[in-house]
């Protein structure tokens, strides 16, 4: 079964890297490279900061596209990046989650693919 | 398998009732482990022992009811994963990971000799799973380890029975959609914390045993005594813990009252009207050699306190010679675990029999208007008794707990110690 790790960060904190207590790359990257020996790791992607990100949204059906730079300025939280882990129950994915550097200091969220 | 006919044993009905009172969760936590699905095993469940209660008056119980219950409870469950692809889908994948854990055939060995395991700690350790509400734990053990009904456990919870249904709902399809395994945890660290969690629930169990919400009959024996039977399986599980061994001597050192807690027409009796004669002497026996080893512990807890509170009652001759200095010492260590109104109440009204009951009301109204005691009737009860001990009016707090008592038992008492 397929369950997706959300790195969620708050814009209020330190970036990868930035400081001592963030989570530098080297970390993920490593992480990464545990979760390939262990054969469980089934996609992913990371993220430039969430300033370089555009959001975009319609009211309605009908309404014209309104566009913004950056990110959604309701939510201090934003997605840093994903990781796809293929595993047999929650269990796993959590015992994963918790040696997640994204964990630390900020939120990863852990929930299962929709299988159409 | 078939049934093996044996019509020279006990009527079925027996032990079909039996059955029913002590097996019934048993063979649910079985089915779950088995298929890995809460509906599907609820279901074979049911369908199980309705078949039981056609086929067993006729053809006779048959020598391991436990076994020919799953055996027929998978059958039936085949039938219908046969007519639902989707369903077959996701228990052939819980199966595929079970044979990679348990040794194959050993299930098949078990039902032949009827050396069945009990599966019931694992249900109540899933449902305790962190990634499920704590509300949703609680309600989820009642229902499918304690076997409540959804009314039953929504009277138990205090919460409307639609929302208990609802609640139930959702947590069944959360654990469905995540894949929550309702196993023992492996790490021991995992099981640590999701021990105080079980153990809340079973005395919720008990509690709801023992002060039934719905109904004449105050004490059930058969909640009260799977209570117990749950607290002796973690207990077991669990020798080195504390608080299941604390858990196990409270629920044994209240069970041992109850033949003197009820008169002959259902009405509770106040713990100083109790026949103490009538206590179970072998209860209290074993509850206060588990407390005593308990409390030596440094993990004691919260259980094993208000265990060490129950033993001291028990071990008073009689209710004037209880030791209340040390029941309020107790107390007092019990609020140091945590803020609880109903500790609270407790304390001042040991603090009333210690120091007189002009001391126990001042403490007991400084509590009005609390929100955990408002709705509890005991509290009122307890106004009203120290207030006519002062000679003081307590028909308002009389009214009080008449209107808020849960069944026909409960107000009888009530009345009786108004007038008593």
């Amino acid at each position: 079964m397929k369950y997706v790790l959300l790195l969620m960060g708050n814009l209020a904190d330190d970036r990868c890297g930035e400081s001592e207590e963030a989570p530098g790359v080297e970390e993920f990257i490593a992480f990464d490279a545990e979760l390939e020996k262990a054969g469980v790791l089934a996609g992913g992607f990371g993220l430039t900061d969430p300033e370089e990100g555009t959001s975009l949204t319609r009211a309605s059906r009908e309404a014209e596209p309104v566009i913004t730079a950056g990110p959604y300025a309701e939510s201090r939280e934003f997605v840093g990046g994903t990781i796809v882990l293929e595993v047999d129950s929650l269990d796993e994915a959590l015992a994963w989650a918790a040696k997640c550097p994204g964990a630390i200091g900020g939120r990863v969220e852990v929930r299962p693919m929709l299988e159409l | 398998m078939g049934p093996e006919a044996a019509p020279e044993r006990p009527a079925a009905d027996d032990v079909l009732a039996r059955v029913h009172r002590e097996e019934h969760s048993r063979l649910l936590a079985t089915l779950v482990r088995r298929f890995g699905d809460l509906d599907l095993a609820e279901e074979a469940a049911q369908e199980a022992m309705e078949r039981a209660l056609t086929t067993w008056p006729e053809q006779g119980v048959p020598e391991k009811p436990l076994a020919w219950l799953i055996t027929v409870a998978r059958r039936v469950a085949l039938d219908r994963v046969r007519r639902d692809t989707t369903l077959a889908r996701r228990v052939a994948e819980m199966h595929l990971q079970e044979r990679d854990r348990a040794a194959p055939g050993a299930d098949e060995q078990a039902l032949a000799s009827g050396d069945l395991p009990d599966d019931r700690l694992a249900m109540l350790m899933g449902c305790c799973h962190p990634a499920i509400a704590p509300a949703d734990r609680i309600a989820l053990m009642l229902r499918f380890v304690g076997l409540l009904s959804t009314a039953e456990t929504a009277a138990a919870l205090l919460v409307p029975t639609a929302t208990l249904a609802a609640r139930i709902t959702r947590a069944k399809k959360r654990i469905v959609a995540n894949r929550i395994p309702l196993t023992v945890p492996e790490d021991p660290a995992e099981r640590a914390r999701r021990l105080p969690l079980v153990l809340t629930a079973i005395s919720l169990v008990f509690t709801e045993g023992y002060a039934a919400t719905s109904g004449e009959a105050p004490i059930r024996q058969e909640l009260t005594g799977e209570a117990i039977r749950l607290a002796r399986i973690t207990h077991r599980l669990l020798p080195g813990a504390a608080e299941p061994q604390g858990l196990l001597a409270l629920l044994l050192l209240n069970d041992a009252r109850s033949r003197a807690r009820v008169d002959a027409d259902g009405t509770p009796v106040a713990l100083q009207d109790q026949d103490r004669s009538c206590w179970d002497a072998e209860k209290i026996e074993e509850g206060l050699a588990l407390v005593e080893e308990a409390a030596g512990r440094e993990d004691a807890g919260r259980f094993t306190i208000q265990a060490a509170i129950a033993a001291v009652h028990a071990e008073a001759p009689a209710f004037e010679s209880t030791d209340w200095a040390q029941i309020v010492s107790l107390y007092s260590l019990l609020l140091m675990q945590g803020e609880d109104p109903v500790v609270r109440m407790n304390r001042a009204i040991a603090i009333g029999r210690r120091d007189g009951p002009e001391a126990g009301l001042a403490l007991l109204e400084e509590l009005e208007g609390e929100p955990g005691l408002a709705g509890h009737h005991p509290y009122h009860v307890a106004l009203a008794l120290f207030r006519t001990e002062l000679g003081r009016d307590p028909d308002s707090a009389w009214a009080q707990a008449l209107a808020l008592a849960g069944n026909a038992a409960e107000r009888r008492f009530i009345a009786r110690r108004r007038h008593g």
